[in-house]
């Protein structure tokens, strides 16, 4: 599930980042993505499926076991600009995945509502991470 | 006799009775300055609906979260309020008892922001 990717990373920000925006963020993207997940695992079992990795879940959680061992080697400034802006991409990435190409696919619509749900916290994540991006790099100037 | 005494006297002590106390007395109940009134703001897709609202002091405001996410509704005002987060199918209220503009917001989603107005 997306969602316990971002999870991670945001487990990650919180134990190494000491920026209260990063941090905050982080603590949103936890809630957030656990109400998303929770919700989906009990419309999961109503339905009686169980979630399978197809070949863009594999390639998420790849790329992002590359991506923690990339932001554990950093700290300050430097770590909560890497983390923002992978928030951002992994956002983008994400949203345009569930809304071009989970969305259409499924079958049941019960499962759509709860992505279409999903998408508008995604897209708010998005903007969110952008700002918190934007944010950081001001602060550079 | 006595019957036109009692026909006369009645209406005399009723006349004075009338005259100090200035005229007959009111007993109505006094509706209260203006009908309190209960509003709804419902958090839905990130937003709050409506956005704006003005009420009286003395009137409620409910906001219902049916979104997945958690929110709150927290105001800037010093003696404002805070719900607390608020969970999927959660709902808080409280009671106008300060004037003027109260900018509120969730402190998880911070492009959610809102203002009531109370008169």
């Amino acid at each position: 599930m997306p969602g316990l990717i971002d999870i991670r990373y945001a487990h990650l920000a919180l134990a190494i980042s000491e920026d209260a925006a990063v941090r905050e963020f982080a603590e949103t993207m936890i809630r957030d993505h656990s109400a998303v997940n929770d919700k989906a695992m009990t419309l999961l079992q109503d339905l009686g499926a169980t979630p399978t990795d197809n070949a863009t879940s594999k390639k998420l959680n790849n790329d992002a076991a590359d991506i923690r061992k990339q932001l554990m080697a950093l700290e300050g400034r430097a770590f909560d600009k890497r983390y923002a802006a992978n928030e951002l991409a992994y956002h983008r990435f994400v949203n345009n995945t569930v809304e071009n190409q989970f969305i259409p696919d499924v079958q049941n619509d019960r499962f759509r509502d709860l992505l279409r749900s999903a998408l508008k916290t995604f897209k708010v994540h998005e903007k969110h991470a952008e700002r918190l991006a934007e944010d950081l790099e001001a602060h550079e100037m | 006799m006595s019957r036109t005494i009692d026909a006369l006297v009645v209406p005399l002590i009723a006349a004075i009775v009338t005259a100090i106390i200035g005229g007959r007395p009111d007993l109505t109940v006094r509706p209260p300055s203006h009908e309190v009134r209960h509003y709804t703001v419902t958090i839905r897709d990130f937003a709050f609906d409506p956005d704006t609202l003005r009420i009286a002091v003395g009137d409620s405001v409910t906001w219902i979260n049916p979104d997945v996410a958690p929110h709150t509704v927290t105001s800037s005002h010093e003696k404002g309020w805070d719900s607390g987060p608020l969970v999927e199918g959660s709902a808080s209220s409280w009671v106008a008892s300060i004037r003027g503009r109260i900018d509120y917001a969730c402190r998880f989603h911070p492009a959610m922001t809102a203002v009531v107005y109370v008169d």
